[in-house]
């Protein structure tokens, strides 16, 4: 059944347009399942009640994901974790994971509608990133799998690592969405990364 | 700009911080036997010392957990971070 009220992503899906040379290019990824998942690490049982819907062990080292086909999980802290799920199963994930922790000291909660992902990628993703960011991003010490949640541009945000083109997948809450693209179009400007904003989206 | 250590995380920079104030200072069992005074020094009395300090850090950017920086109020000097259970 199709949902009377169409959704709307915070950025509208922004695409960037090619640039030449390919310098980098910035997509939303909108619409993915995020569920925040807490539980106690040290409850066995619950851990693999986890593992066996999501197909993988949730990362115990910090600032790392697993992944699988359509599912990341990265480390949030000792506690807790995001999933996000490419699937677009709506709430599957989500009630399986639900009835299987009943009775158990966790919590599932879909953040879906509350934050967004934005994906850059290019040779100067890391140059555009170091305009805002503290961390050190290069693959030598943030390879593909890494993740961390920090500050960039002073806005909360959750870095993975995807790939060494290098990519780099910006999840950031809805309302700061706008302000973020805006940002990394103005620090991307001098790199050749050309998009369009949300307002000309 | 100081370097805080967080023990899951690594080290990072101060902005993704909150401080919590002195460390070590346990909630009384039975709040109710005690006096005014007592109650006030548990509430708002600090030792504000100078030197080794021990003291409560949330890495509110990162992983959002509390633990205890060993800072020399002094020199800023970070002397190392545990977790609580970790902590003696």
């Amino acid at each position: 059944m199709s949902s009377p009220i169409p959704r709307r992503s915070p950025l509208g899906a922004i695409h960037s347009a090619e640039t030449s040379p390919p310098a980098g290019r910035l997509i939303e990824r909108p619409f993915l399942t995020h569920l925040n998942l807490r539980l106690d690490p040290h409850d066995a049982e619950a851990l693999t009640a986890v593992r066996q819907i999501v197909g993988v062990q949730l990362p115990r080292t910090p600032n790392t994901t697993t992944v699988t086909d359509d599912l990341t999980v990265a480390w949030l802290g000792p506690d807790e974790w995001l999933l996000l799920d490419e699937s677009h199963q709506s709430d599957a994930l989500l009630v399986d994971l639900q009835a299987a922790l009943t009775g158990h000291f966790a919590s599932v909660v879909d953040t879906s509608a509350g934050q967004t992902v934005i994906r850059l990628s290019g040779p100067s993703t890391l140059d555009v990133l170091a305009r805002g960011c503290a961390l050190d991003l290069h693959p030598s010490v943030f390879p593909p799998g890494a993740c961390a949640q920090t500050l960039l541009a002073r806005a909360q945000a959750l870095l993975i690592a995807v790939d060494d083109a290098p990519t780099i997948d910006i999840t950031v809450r809805r309302s700061f969405a706008p302000y973020v693209a805006a940002w990394l179009e103005d620090s991307g400007r001098d790199f050749g990364f050309r998009f369009p904003t949300s307002d000309t989206a | 700009m100081l370097l805080i250590p967080c023990p899951w995380c690594g080290p990072r920079e101060d902005d993704e911080f909150t401080f919590g104030g002195e460390a070590d200072i346990p909630r009384p069992t039975d709040p109710d036997a005690l006096t005014d005074e007592e109650w006030a020094d548990y509430l708002f009395m600090r030792d504000n010392r100078r030197g080794r300090h021990r003291e409560q850090w949330c890495h509110t950017a990162g992983c959002r957990r509390w633990f205890i920086v060993e800072r020399d109020t002094a020199t800023n000097q970070i002397l190392g971070a545990s977790t609580y259970d970790a902590s003696p």
